[in-house]
């Protein structure tokens, strides 16, 4: 690269027309007192883009004003970037909590934590919060966060308090050039002009009804950079759930599978109800330890009218409960008659239950790469998968009948099947179009995770394929083989698609900056 | 924590209730109650040069919280991010406590007493001068002292020590604006005040991001506007479209260094327009002749090619310029940090005086300075002149001086001594054996490190005083001295306006650190030369009483000032018995400093920058910095807000270039020069810097960028130019 094929670029420098409208002139003197509300009025942020020159005053200020440490970061600043040299727009977009007309985080949180006061704050309780964090994944924006420290999550309440004494926010306060603001505004009427909390960037206001009024620079350049791929950062883990979940929905399976015993011994199906039972447990104490507070774990049931968590832990609550008189009737009795297959009936009913509210818990927009069928369909097979290869091996163990074990080993491989090729169609969609929502999820499939993602596909391929070979051979010793291999593939698979589920996923969120790119945990 | 707490922390017993409890404070309102302090102190903020007015919270005797100072002229009540948690530099890890003494070169840090460190010292210093000659100690000092403390140093060090070389810092800052200023008015002082930022129908800002450096004068540009009044028509000039360059009505994306043509252009057009103040010109300029007759070349044409700007733009510029009724001309480094420094600011100034741009409201060429007090050094300090502003040079001067002070002319240097630059020349050639540091990192921020720590490993003895350790540069010495910071000392400081603000102790220094003027007098005292120099003098306040009778009379006159006044405000000078509330603006009378009363117009031809770029190293680095630190980290990186902000380098590359050479966004990259390299640094790739060039802030000493910048200097101001020097980008795998 030359400095004389650079001159040329430079020659036609035309007039940074864009820069022209950056004029922070045009608009009125701005509030710098707290509104009083009148009927049917709350109180909203509004962000003046042009006036934001990403000094990052507004964190420290909020920072200070809340005595977050560092990592606990209410208010953040992102960029946004647009055009080429020398007709760029960098853009600051400084984002604490929308306080939505219809908010997500209090609308999924099991314990209701979150209250919308008269005023429009969504405020939260951190006494109340056991620490889940299932509102850190239904926020578009990425604004309630975990403070580690306290083990609840945490967030902007717009500095109610301050508001109720006539006190301007800190992070209002703060600003040198008076970028953000509070002012009151008429609900009803924002829900007709909510596209004015729209920003390049930022997740559709129409998702949870967002109150932030966005003033853009009167020209914004045509193109914005593309989400950059290469600074995606794989979320959390959660490793307590990935073992819940597939624990959990194997189990489900178990007692689905328990018809297939009733022609064993009695023994043979205690110890089977046993076993169901028993991973079900250790399901449930895994999810334990996902909670920040679970000596608080039981009030997770409060907000089972609205959310996916409470039903959650309630259906497997009575799906443990059921599954345990179940045990209790096959132990201290004979397994059968309506009243044990009543109780047989009634734990599956409830095991589906659960798995259908877990399925509800992960059908979120916020989290695209959640927000699908595919979900249903993969917690789905989860028991159809690895209950069908479980009682296989225990049937051809014990010399069931043929008909029922290739019945069970035919279910199994479907359901590997199905589960092996489950991840192409995101991964096809999301790689098709950059803008789409999928994108940033098959990019990391197809990328950090490539090995893994390849990987899963090959335990399901050949665990169904272990599982097809006990059809061919005759020894009893190579077939309970096989299938003892097919089970373990399986399982692996499951366990390394739900962290895959998990890592990959790229929550929706607000735009980030050269160092945060995805939300701060 | 207890395992008990643990477990109860861990069940979710315990959410830290207390500490995240919130209270009010009778002055600021509803805020967490850890931050509700027993007292405010009010003081000024110890970053840079905007001279914010900041009060420092303290509760039980510790600094728990700031806020902006609502009743200071300059903020408002705003503070940049920095200022926003300067409470925490005060309690930061890594602060020095105890003197600290290697016992032979190689050797681990030993803490001893301040007797043992202050007879090592002058043991030290006083050999090196027996046998090196008294000019063999050197000292570097820095922009970051309070002014009681500059004037202490000076005398201590120039009529104690009698080694003429002592430079400051400041030369790696603000020389090139000290310079500029003398030739073209007589006298250092910048004319102008940030009220003119305000007022100005038009400001121009050249080399200066403010938005990142300075973002409390952002604030004050864009004053008006969000008064919702008019506010002044901004024009930016700068080669990378900065956070700045976002607010500019007019932005000029120079190509870099092509400044000398641009202004000298500049000039052309609003001579041959008539949009010059033909009247102020001849009664208050000289030179205009021959400025007049050296812009023949400059057609608009030609200007236009050299700088890259489109003709059309640079004409507006230069009719917003001349049509308006104020115009304020703002600089900073982009300046300042060049081979040719001196003479660019010249002709910021020519453009000033062609206008009658000088003296009125709106109307000033006026540099923005870096540190909180590099103004102080300035006029008080004892290196680029002798105090107040007067000249070595000159007999008078030095006359009236040595009357003040009561000593004989003789004691008094003729010439100045060498120049921060020269001083490390000095070393490398061994002519200089022995060197205090105070106050400043220059293992971070002096250009060329390679060969600064090459000079450093040559030196017999160094001294570094500072207020943490480890610094890179602490960590080299043989002895560290441990100092009181902003918030643990008195004083004052002067801002970029001539502005004087009280600097006001809130909490003791920890351990066994010492304000830095007790740490003068007590090396004063031990060299018996403490009942002399400093009669009667107990505390700063006795510095600032004879500072005020030393500048008495000169531009700089504090005359009219007093802590008790200062207490009520700040005061900007010239403050005396005719002008007791200070001075807005210097030279409103159309009377300069010069010989002949009058402002020289300079003529400046463009000489080639040191380095450019070519196939071996195709790149134009350029070096800077960003809003959340504080040049080399040593506060500001200890502040985990402001560190998580910015936690590491970067280089910023153009989209094109990095497609170039492979590289995306985040990519690892090693930067190198005929200097030395940076082996790990993150590639942002983005359209705010030009193709051919590249940006890395200077804060990291992990990743240092003054591995790659060239040490060649202003040969006027001695300011080394940061912004220029050819460099290669190298992708990594991992």
């Amino acid at each position: 690269m030359s400095s004389s094929s650079s001159e040329l670029d430079f020659q036609s420098v035309p007039v940074l027309e864009e820069l022209k409208s950056f004029d922070p002139g045009s608009h009125v003197q701005c509030e710098r007192s707290v509104p009083t509300l009148s009927e049917g009025e709350n109180y909203r942020f509004h962000f003046d883009m042009t006036r934001c020159i990403g000094c990052r005053c507004c964190e420290v200020a909020c920072n200070e004003q809340n005595n977050n440490p560092s990592e606990v970061t209410w208010r953040r600043v992102g960029e946004i970037e647009g055009g080429s040299y020398p007709h760029v727009a960098r853009l600051h977009l400084s984002m604490s909590c929308n306080h939505c007309l219809e908010p997500s985080c209090l609308e999924g949180c099991p314990v209701d934590a979150y209250t919308k006061l008269a005023n429009g704050v969504v405020d939260h309780d951190a006494e109340t919060c056991i620490g889940c964090q299932y509102c850190t994944w239904n926020c578009p924006y990425g604004v309630p966060q975990f403070n580690p420290e306290r083990r609840v999550v945490t967030k902007c309440n717009l500095c109610v308090d301050r508001l109720e004494e006539g006190q301007l926010p800190a992070c209002v306060n703060a600003c040198p050039t008076e970028a953000i603001q509070v002012e009151s505004f008429k609900v009803e009427e924002w829900r007709k002009k909510i596209d004015q909390a729209d920003a390049p960037g930022v997740p559709p206001a129409d998702l949870t009804g967002s109150t932030t009024r966005i003033t853009l620079p009167k020209e914004l350049p045509e193109t914005f950079g593309a989400e950059a791929v290469e600074q995606l950062q794989p979320e959390a883990a959660h490793w307590s759930l990935v073992i819940f979940l597939v624990l959990s929905q194997w189990s489900v399976g178990l007692f689905m599978a328990v018809p297939a015993f009733f022609d064993a011994q009695d023994s043979v199906l205690s110890f089977w109800i046993l076993g169901a039972w028993f991973l079900g447990g250790v399901s449930l104490q895994a999810a334990l330890f996902h909670l920040g507070r679970p000596i608080h774990a039981i009030r997770a049931i409060k907000a089972w009218r609205h959310s996916w968590l409470s039903r959650e832990v309630i259906a497997f609550s009575l799906f443990g409960g059921m599954g345990f008189l179940q045990l209790a009737y096959s132990l201290l009795s004979t397994p059968s008659g309506w009243l044990f297959q009543s109780l047989s009936g009634l734990t599956v009913l409830f095991g589906l239950a659960g798995i259908l509210s877990s399925v509800g818990i992960y059908r979120i927009p916020a989290r695209p790469a959640w927000d699908s069928s595919r979900t249903l369909i993969q917690f789905l097979l989860v028991p159809l998968n690895l209950a069908s290869f479980t009682a296989a091996l225990l049937g051809t163990y014990l010399q069931l009948p043929a008909t029922t074990i290739t019945l069970l080993v035919i279910i199994g491989i479907s359901a590997c099947v199905i589960q092996a090729f489950s991840l192409l169609p995101l991964v096809i969609e999301g790689l098709r179009d950059r803008e789409s929502l999928l994108y940033g999820t098959a990019c990391l499939l197809m990328g950090k995770f490539k090995r893994l993602f390849w990987l899963r596909m090959a335990l399901f391929l050949i665990a169904m394929s272990l599982a097809a070979l006990t059809w061919v051979v005759a020894s009893s010793t190579l077939k309970v083989s096989f299938m003892g291999g097919a089970l373990l593939l399986s399982l692996s698979a499951e366990i390394l698609s739900r962290y895959l589920f998990f890592v990959t996923v790229v929550p929706r969120n607000m735009p980030g900056n050269f160092f945060t790119t995805s939300r701060v945990h | 924590m207890s395992k008990v707490e643990s477990l109860s922390r861990w069940l979710g017993l315990d959410t830290l209730k207390d500490q995240y409890a919130y209270g009010t404070d009778s002055e600021y309102g509803v805020i967490a109650k850890e931050k509700i302090p027993d007292r405010w102190v009010k003081t000024t903020c110890g970053y840079c040069s905007v001279g914010c007015g900041i009060q420092i919270g303290v509760r039980e005797g510790k600094a728990v919280s700031v806020r902006g100072d609502l009743d200071h002229p300059v903020n408002d009540g705003k503070l940049c991010p920095k200022g926003l948690c300067e409470h925490e530099s005060i309690s930061a890890d890594g602060r020095a406590l105890y003197p600290l003494l290697k016992q032979g070169k190689g050797n681990a840090f030993r803490r001893v007493d301040w007797g043992v460190a202050y007879d090592e010292f002058i043991f030290q210093m006083r050999e090196i001068q027996r046998k090196h000659g008294e000019s063999s100690f050197a000292v570097l000092s820095t922009g970051q002292l309070v002014t009681e403390e500059f004037y202490t140093l000076g005398k201590l060090v120039q009529l104690g020590f009698k080694t003429p070389n002592y430079d400051g810092n400041t030369t790696l800052c603000m020389a090139s604006a000290v310079a500029g200023y003398k030739r073209s008015f007589g006298s250092d002082g910048p004319p102008g005040s940030y009220e003119d930022l305000e007022n100005a129908d038009t400001v121009v800002l050249i080399g200066a991001n403010i938005a990142d450096n300075h973002p409390i004068l952002a604030y004050r540009l864009l004053k008006k506007k969000l008064q919702g009044e008019q506010g002044p028509k901004v024009i930016v000039i700068d080669p990378r479209a900065t956070k700045t360059a976002m607010q500019a009505d007019i932005f000029l994306p120079i190509r870099p260094r092509s400044d000398v043509y641009l202004l000298n252009g500049i000039a052309k057009i609003l001579i041959s327009e008539g949009w010059v103040d033909e009247e102020f010109i001849q009664s208050s300029t000289s030179g205009y002749e021959e400025l007049l007759n050296s812009l023949d070349d400059y057609s608009l044409e030609y200007i236009s090619k050299v700088t890259r700007l489109e003709a059309g733009k640079i004409y507006e510029a230069a009719r917003q310029i001349g049509t308006s009724k104020s115009t304020l001309f703002a600089w900073t480094m982009g300046v300042n940090h060049s081979t040719q420094g001196t003479e660019t600011v010249n002709l910021i100034n020519n453009l000033a005086l062609l206008t009658g741009n000088i003296g009125r409201t709106g109307s000033a060429p006026m540099s923005i300075t870096g540190q909180c007090n590099a103004m102080g050094t300035r006029e008080t300090g004892f290196t680029s002149s002798l105090p107040g502003y007067r000249s070595f040079e000159s007999l008078d001067d030095r006359k009236e001086l040595a009357q003040l002070w009561n000593v004989s002319e003789s004691e008094l240097p003729q010439k100045r001594g060498l120049a921060y630059p020269d001083i490390v020349q000095g070393i490398l050639s061994g002519d200089i054996k022995g060197l205090w540091v105070i106050g400043t990192n220059p293992v971070v921020s002096y250009p060329h490190r390679k060969k600064l720590e090459e000079a450093f490993k040559k030196l017999e003895f160094l001294c570094v005083q500072d207020g943490f350790h480890p610094t890179p540069t602490t960590e080299i010495a043989d002895l560290v001295l441990p100092a009181a910071i902003w918030g643990e000392k008195e004083g004052t400081y002067t801002n970029s306006e001539r502005r004087v603000s009280k600097v006001n102790k809130a909490v003791d220094p920890p351990g066994e650190a010492k304000s830095d003027f007790d740490i003068f007098l007590d090396i004063a005292q031990r060299i018996g030369i403490r009942e002399k120099l400093y009669s009667n003098w107990k505390q700063p306040q006795d510095a600032f009483d004879e500072w005020r009778k030393v500048s008495k009379g000169r531009l700089c006159d504090y005359s009219g000032m007093s802590y008790e006044k200062l207490a009520e405000g700040p005061l900007q000078w010239p403050c005396n018995d005719t002008v007791p509330q200070g001075s807005p603006r210097l030279y409103s009378d159309g009377k300069f400093q010069t010989k002949d009363r009058k402002a020289k117009l300079f003529v400046v031809r463009s000489i080639l920058p040191p380095e450019e770029p070519d196939p071996d190293y195709p790149f134009l680095l350029n070096t800077g910095r960003t809003v959340e630190h504080w040049h080399t980290r040593t506060k500001t990186g200890k502040i985990s807000i402001l560190e998580q902000a910015a936690p590491e380098a970067w280089v910023e590359i153009n989209p094109r270039d990095a497609k170039a050479l492979g590289l995306r966004n985040h990519d690892w990259v090693t930067v190198s020069s005929r200097r030395g390299k940076i082996s790990r640094i993150r590639a942002r790739v983005t359209s705010i810097i030009g193709p051919g060039q590249v940006f890395i802030p200077f804060h990291y000493v992990e990743a240092s960028a003054n591995r790659l910048t060239l040490d060649d200097a202003c040969p006027i101001s001695r300011e080394p130019n940061f912004k220029q020097c050819a460099v290669k980008l190298q992708k990594l795998r991992y």
